[in-house]
């Protein structure tokens, strides 16, 4: 908190600070969005290049996080648009390490289909579903950012969670895919 | 409207475990100080694009913009040289590896020093400065050699760096070889971009030098991606496989099998 100097004075953004304060969140989001991760420290990087350029657009009306928010989803859906459709790199099973504990196996099938289902979802859906689920914002906040009336986002966030727990219910086994394989 | 309960708390507890990691799944704190540092650098009135309409990537012929700019990899690489640098020092040193590990991070085209606590200091903005280092020309997009006596760059740009490196404190020492390691592996990360063979280049340098370094993960990463860049897909995938199986549990083990199966 005390890292944000927002304000109309001309007093410069303290854009370092904001990066460590925030940089977690932003960067989490993002790569939650669907953001590959060769791409996500550069687009994390450029919300905060665009909030320093925007500083003065800032009224505070509200959270300077929920703010970021607004970018990083910006970022996130140009990204998405500009990019190949989205490789589900974040889905794949870790197999190299070998000799998992069942449980650690079962954990990571978890993870995998819990991405793959979110890699699975339209745009608007999995935005409902990190912001509400992982992000843990209020629905009216969670509206506000997706830019949609309210009840349209609880019918999001219900068609996301329904798809995400039907992916996990179904146990479809993801995709092992080792190092070097042709896809 | 009450709000619905979140899954976390209602789902099965396979779907909250893997909600939990998903949510804890961030790089540590030292990623995000050399990100901040690199961002400062981009913002600073002298350094980057400071508040233009290109903004990173586009393209703009900065040095500091191209750095960073151009790669997918090269922002994480950097921060991730940076954060193996830190962690590697050890509690002792950290103070002074925040600085180093910062200046790193902005590819030799900022040093920051940063004299504040280890921890986030309260007020950052004053307890950080920048320095734009000597300007790269367009001329001379990269004028260190390979074999640059500049293996003691740290000494400018690392607060704690000894004066006189020849006599070095053996507390001192490590400090030094990690700063030297780290300066060799932030102008191989600073190529990655326009000249990926060159960083091979380097990275070999690197591995001859420091066999046992404390960046050899660091450097193997590197690697990879400088020869994806490169074209030179075999090698990047033997070289993946082979990191792979040395260091299944490395912190890097992710990134690595990002780039090659991206193949």
């Amino acid at each position: 908190m005390a890292a944000l100097e927002l304000s109309h004075e001309p007093k410069p953004l303290d854009v370092a600070g904001l990066v460590r304060e925030h940089g977690a969140v932003v960067w989490r989001t993002l790569r939650r969005l669907g953001v590959p991760a060769a791409d996500v420290d550069d687009l994390c990087q450029e919300v905060f290049l665009v909030a320093y350029r925007k500083a003065g657009t800032f009224e505070g009306r509200s959270s300077v996080r929920t703010w970021l928010y607004g970018i990083a989803l910006r970022l996130a859906a140009n990204h998405r648009r500009k990019q190949r459709p989205e490789t589900d790199d974040a889905a794949m099973l870790e197999v190299a390490g070998g000799g998992d504990p069942e449980g650690e196996l079962q954990r990571k099938e978890a993870r995998a289909l819990l991405e793959r289902a979110l890699a699975a979802l339209d745009e608007d859906k999995r935005a409902a579903f990190v912001l509400f689920e992982l992000e843990e914002l209020p629905m009216t906040e969670v509206a506000a950012l997706i830019g949609c009336p309210l009840q349209t986002a609880y019918s999001r966030l219900y068609a996301a969670r329904a798809a995400v727990e039907r992916a996990l219910r179904n146990g479809e086994r993801p995709t092992l895919r080792h190092p070097g394989g042709s896809s | 409207m009450n709000e619905p309960k979140r899954l976390f708390e209602s789902a099965e507890p396979a779907l909250r475990e893997a909600l939990a990691e998903l949510k804890a799944d961030v790089p540590s704190a030292a990623h995000f100080d050399a990100m901040a540092a690199r961002v400062l650098s981009l913002t600073a009135p002298s350094g980057g694009d400071g508040g233009g309409d290109g903004g990173r990537g586009q393209g703009t012929g900065d040095a500091a913009t191209d750095a960073g700019g151009s790669g997918g990899g090269a922002t994480g690489l950097a921060g991730e040289i940076a954060r193996g640098a830190a962690l590697k020092l050890g509690l002792s040193t950290k103070l002074a590896l925040t600085g180093f590990a910062v200046a790193v991070a902005v590819s030799g085209v900022a040093f920051v020093r940063d004299e504040g606590p280890a921890m986030r200091p309260p007020r950052p903005a004053v307890s950080v400065t920048v320095q734009v280092a000597a300007p790269v020309t367009s001329a001379q997009p990269d004028a260190s050699p390979l074999t640059s006596p500049g293996l003691v760059v740290s000494a400018e740009s690392a607060a704690t760096a000894p004066a006189a490196p020849t006599k070095l404190n053996p507390s001192q020492a490590p400090t030094r070889d990690l700063a030297a390691e780290t300066e060799l592996l932030s102008r191989a990360q600073g190529r990655l971009a326009r000249d990926p063979q060159g960083t091979v280049a380097l990275c070999a340098e690197h591995r001859r030098r420091y066999p046992d370094g404390a960046l050899r993960e660091e450097r193997d990463v590197l690697e990879v991606d400088a020869l994806i860049r490169a074209g030179d897909v075999e090698k990047a995938r033997r070289a993946g496989a082979r990191f792979l199986r040395a260091h299944p549990d490395s912190s890097h083990a992710r990134r690595v099998r990002d780039l090659v199966e991206a193949l």
